[in-house]
């Protein structure tokens, strides 16, 4: 069985290199993009399998980038999970409304945004290559 | 012109001084029909005895006596402040000369010759006791006169006193009010006109005009405002009271200018208002500075709220990519790790998740103070909300060594309450219950009705945290509260964490309050309607005043 097709969009190369080095170690192929322009044509080329979106974007925020997925039927079939620094409070529920299926908080746990993911992908609970123990783990 | 005092119709006393019994009663005789209170005196010295023990209104004095003579008799008479005015006459042989002018000397006003003539007799007794009537008459009227004329002078002194100080205080108040601007006015109720100073003249910008009528000013007054500051104006007059309010007035040149006025009704002697006094102070450049400040205060809480908002989403970009690298590292994927690497990547991961919930509390904190923070209620399981919040401390506790339970009876009624937020509140007094007890303690949560009253439950976060001060505060539910930490300086935050818990606690109708109970640790307790009180705003609770001895700081709580 061939690897799930992750599309990052992001637009801190740091946080994009630490998504691409713990998603590898999870058996992922991942894709990026940095804005919200190249974020709606990469989705378009990769059709892939599960997309990861920062709100915080330049040329437009990641709700446009919602809107634009949820317009193109070939797009607004692929789970969207929204990471972002951005409040809860408020941008959650706004997320999940424009098409998202979930909302994490930055800095996530790694743990549970790969149980995410497995969950969304409808993946078995794979044993996480991550076995960074949390001493305080944060109430989501 | 002041009343003279009143004539008495006593009859007149005379005295008969005589050593000769013989004398004596002719005189009396001879004086009988004058209808006087005739007394006679044997000697000089009984003469001066009867004068001091009443005095007469006349005194028919014989010189030629055994003992003290007539003269001596005379002299005491006279030289006596309480007797001089008593009349004395002289009786003396005819051809006696050199008696009767030493008689006169010694004050004596008449004298009679002996033998005494009775007509003569009876016109100078008569005489002389007129004469001595009037200057009765006379002396008490002029002691009258001056006993009135001191009073009336002290009044007068007085008056003029009160005057010079009336006149003071005008001149004080009308430097006042010309410096401070404030403007006086009267109104009569009868004429339904008013009287203004100077003052009020420049306020409104117009021309004295005097007496002004009332409708000159009503249609000064900005017409939207005219009937509310007339309304206010019936009420104090209906309760013969005083009013005040803020109005516009527009002035002659169109523009519009703010007045704040107080007044005040005055009674006439049938205690009915007859006019309204009152002062008016131009307040429009106060009420300009009012509305600049309170935009600036507006504008530097919004920028406060933003530049929270915005610096603490800032700060969890680069925290978001340190995390993932620690992750990475921690996890094995650049390569293992040694056991020394592993601890301190471990101990750079512990402080990202420190640093984590302090941007949450600060977000948390801008949003309670922006009114951002929406408390949406519900009927919540207590069962669930306690084994939830236990469940994600459990590890937590785990780690640390202590040993966490809970209590909730099962036939608990469900709260009325934020769903989110309630689990918010046991996180923080869970969390920070762990935090403060050391390995082989334990902490507990319970819930049950309140004792004092059922309408609230009850929740309490236990430890048996020896790593708590003494300090006895209730100052630790104040914002950025901390308290110098003796045993656990490692984690240290930012004092939020209680402070948000008692505002949400607050905010949905409950109170939160800390006790120590001796040897035993340190209990958080708050409460929370129950479903059944979804009537507003729960009735507040002032358990407080039981417990307070018994607060006390229990060290940095975050």
């Amino acid at each position: 069985m061939s690897n799930k097709k992750i599309l990052i969009v992001e637009d801190d190369a740091d946080v994009r290199l630490g998504y691409q080095v713990l998603l590898k170690a999870n058996h992922y192929d991942t894709f990026f993009a940095a804005d919200s322009t190249s974020a709606v044509s990469e989705a378009r080329k990769q059709q892939p399998d599960l997309i990861i979106l920062d709100l915080g974007l330049p040329a437009g925020d990641g709700f446009i980038v919602l809107e634009r997925f949820r317009a193109n039927p070939n797009l607004a079939v692929i789970p969207v999970i929204v990471v972002s620094a951005r409040d809860l409070h408020g941008n959650k529920e706004r997320a999940l409304k424009a098409g998202a299926k979930a909302f994490v908080q930055k800095p996530w746990n790694d743990n549970e945004l790969l149980a995410l993911i497995s969950e969304q992908l409808g993946l078995p609970n794979i044993v996480y290559l991550s076995t960074a123990k949390d001493p305080y783990p944060e109430d989501t | 012109m002041t009343p003279g005092p009143e004539i008495g119709y006593h009859p007149s006393r005379v005295l008969i001084v005589d050593d000769e019994r013989h004398n004596r009663d002719l005189l009396e005789v001879m004086l009988a029909p004058e209808g006087l209170l005739l007394q006679t005196a044997a000697s000089g010295e009984e003469a001066l005895a009867k004068v001091a023990q009443e005095p007469p209104d006349l005194i028919l004095l014989d010189i030629m006596m055994p003992g003290m003579d007539g003269y001596k008799v005379a002299t005491d008479i006279k030289g006596n402040v309480a007797t001089k005015n008593i009349p004395v006459i002289v009786v003396t042989a005819l051809d006696d000369r050199e008696a009767r002018l030493r008689g006169l000397r010694a004050g004596a006003e008449e004298f009679l010759t002996k033998p005494v003539d009775r007509v003569e007799l009876c016109v100078r007794v008569r005489n002389l006791l007129r004469l001595k009537a009037y200057s009765d008459y006379f002396d008490q009227y002029s002691q009258m006169l001056e006993s009135e004329v001191s009073s009336r002078t002290a009044d007068l002194v007085e008056r003029t006193k009160q005057t010079a100080e009336l006149w003071l205080l005008t001149e004080r108040l009308s430097l006042a009010t010309a410096v401070a601007k404030v403007g006086v006015w009267e109104w009569d109720l009868a004429s339904n006109t008013l009287t203004w100073d100077a003052t009020m003249f420049d306020i409104y910008g117009c021309t004295p005009v005097v007496p002004m009528p009332y409708a000159t000013w009503s249609a000064a007054v900005y017409p939207e405002d005219l009937a509310g500051v007339e309304a206010n104006r019936r009420r104090a007059i209906d309760e013969k009271g005083q009013g005040s309010g803020e109005y516009r007035i527009v002035m002659p040149d169109g523009s519009i200018r703010n007045v704040s006025g107080i007044e005040r009704v005055v009674l006439d002697d049938h205690a009915n208002v007859s006019r309204v006094i009152g002062v008016d102070m131009d307040v429009t450049e106060r009420k300009k500075a009012e509305e600049a400040l309170e935009q600036i205060r507006q504008d530097q809480m919004r920028f406060k709220d933003e530049f929270l908002s915005h610096v603490s989403h800032e700060l969890r970009s680069p925290l978001t990519a340190i995390k993932q690298f620690t992750s990475i590292l921690l996890g094995g994927l650049a390569g293992e790790l040694n056991p020394e690497q592993r601890e301190y990547q471990e101990i750079v991961l512990r402080n990202i998740a420190q640093l984590q919930s302090m941007i949450d509390d600060l977000l948390e904190v801008t949003r309670l103070e922006s009114g951002k923070l929406t408390i949406e209620p519900e009927s919540v399981s207590v069962v669930d909300a306690v084994t939830d919040t236990f469940n994600t401390l459990l590890g937590t506790a785990e780690v640390k060594g202590v040993a966490l339970s809970y209590h909730v009876p099962a036939d608990l009624p469900p709260v009325h309450a934020d769903r989110t937020r309630l689990r918010q509140i046991l996180i923080i007094l869970l969390d920070n219950a762990i935090k403060f007890t050391p390995a082989g303690g334990s902490v507990t949560i319970q819930a049950r009705p309140l004792p004092q009253d059922p309408r609230f439950l009850l929740f309490e976060v236990s430890d048996t945290g020896c790593g708590i001060g003494p300090e006895i505060s209730e100052r630790i539910f104040e914002r950025l509260y901390q308290v110098s930490d003796r045993i656990q300086t490692s984690r240290k935050g930012l004092g939020l964490g209680l402070y948000i818990c008692k505002e949400l606690v607050t905010r949905q109708g409950g109170h939160i309050w800390v006790k120590r109970r001796p040897q035993m640790g340190t209990t958080f307790s708050f409460t929370l309607p129950v479903v059944s009180l979804d009537t507003g705003v729960a009735p507040a609770l002032l358990l407080e005043a039981s417990i307070t001895s018994q607060i006390i700081s229990p060290g940095v709580y975050t």
